[in-house]
């Protein structure tokens, strides 16, 4: 077990960077941000649709992950353990929402920062029209998912992350995370299949 | 009618992976052949894959892009505020715990008594001449009185 520990730690370069953060080397932690600091902050930014709250969530991850560096133990990958950070994270922001009651719709959030999605060219009005309400119909249809079914499609989709690999973010079992996603897709597949 | 309602084995929750896969091009060349050779024979499978694919185009119209200019900055920053001694924490806490409130009265009457009377530093300093020249007479004074003294002596 501590030989598969060890060889984990050398095949995962991120859990060696943050072995190196944890012995003080600030530069290491600059390296770890420089690598996941988009993926996640995009990840989030689809979870909970709001750029800004996406970016603090972001910072609330990485922030943790500095914060833990003392204790860290490379007992998993390093992406595994950021990713879980940032899903818990943004659970806890939609669960809070969700108590809040605000009525504020998640598409409506979104309007604040994802106007950069439309950047290649110069295209129509009505190509722009077309691509945005397939767009929003996206958006609304992932919103809807629930929570844990929400979180395993974008890993899967998005950040092409293997079936373990999500059921380690979740802390679910693979057989949870394949049944999982056969809903999600399900569900998308009835909403989304006209609109591509 | 038959073939809507016939739904593949491959399609249930246990055994969806496979077609799920295939529709993410994330199959090995081998298994890819063999599901394609069923989905050629099988049209459920085959409405499945196309409304999987489609599907999945639709949520590459999805595409974040976005990145936050100052997120590195912003991060550092907390960071570095973290790092902060305790003491410095401790001592704004303190003062932020500290309520001002009962202090405002005296300042306010401190400021009134500067306004109508205010320190007036010529008159302190002609003051200050005034007492030193008769400090000065006083001691020319006592020196002839010394002097007087001595004379009367001899």
């Amino acid at each position: 077990m501590a030989v598969a520990a060890v060889l984990k730690a050398v095949l995962d370069a991120d859990a060696a960077l943050m072995l190196r953060v944890r012995d003080g080397d600030s530069s290491s932690f600059n390296l770890l941000l420089e690598r996941h600091r988009t993926p996640v902050i995009h990840f989030l930014f689809r979870m909970v649709q709001n750029q800004a709250i996406a970016e603090e969530l972001a910072q609330e991850a990485f922030l943790r992950v500095y914060r833990s560096r003392a204790s860290y133990e490379p007992s998993a990958k390093f992406t595994t353990w950021l990713f879980r950070i940032a899903t818990n994270l943004a659970f806890n922001w939609i669960r809070d929402q969700r108590s809040r009651k605000s009525q504020e719709s998640l598409q409506d959030l979104s309007a604040s920062g994802d106007t950069h999605h439309l950047c290649d060219g110069q295209p129509s009005v009505e190509s722009v029209l077309v691509h945005e309400v397939k767009l929003n119909e996206v958006r609304e249809a992932i919103s809807r998912l629930p929570d844990k079914q929400r979180a395993a499609v974008l890993m899967h989709k998005y950040e092409e992350m293997e079936y373990s690999h999500i059921a380690r973010v979740l802390g679910c079992s693979e057989s949870a995370v394949k049944s999982l996603l056969f809903r999600a897709y399900e569900s998308l597949r009835a909403r989304l299949a006209q609109y591509a | 009618m038959t073939e809507q309602r016939f739904r593949c084995p491959l399609q249930s929750e246990e055994n969806a992976q496979l077609l799920l896969d295939y529709c993410a091009r994330r199959l090995d060349p081998s298994r890819r052949a063999a599901l394609e050779a069923h989905i050629g024979l099988c049209p459920s499978c085959r409405e499945f894959s196309q409304a999987q694919r489609l599907v999945w185009e639709a949520l590459d119209a999805w595409d974040s892009s976005g990145g936050a200019a100052d997120f590195d900055r912003r991060l550092y920053q907390r960071i570095s505020e973290e790092r902060k001694p305790p003491w410095a924490d401790r001592l704004t806490a303190w003062t932020a715990e500290i309520s001002w409130k009962p202090a405002l009265p005296a300042a306010a009457a401190l400021a009134l008594w500067v306004t109508f009377f205010p320190v007036r530093p010529t008159e302190e300093a002609e003051g200050f001449e005034r007492v030193a020249a008769e400090q000065v007479e006083g001691a020319l004074e006592d020196l002839d009185m010394l002097q007087q003294l001595k004379l009367n002596l001899q």
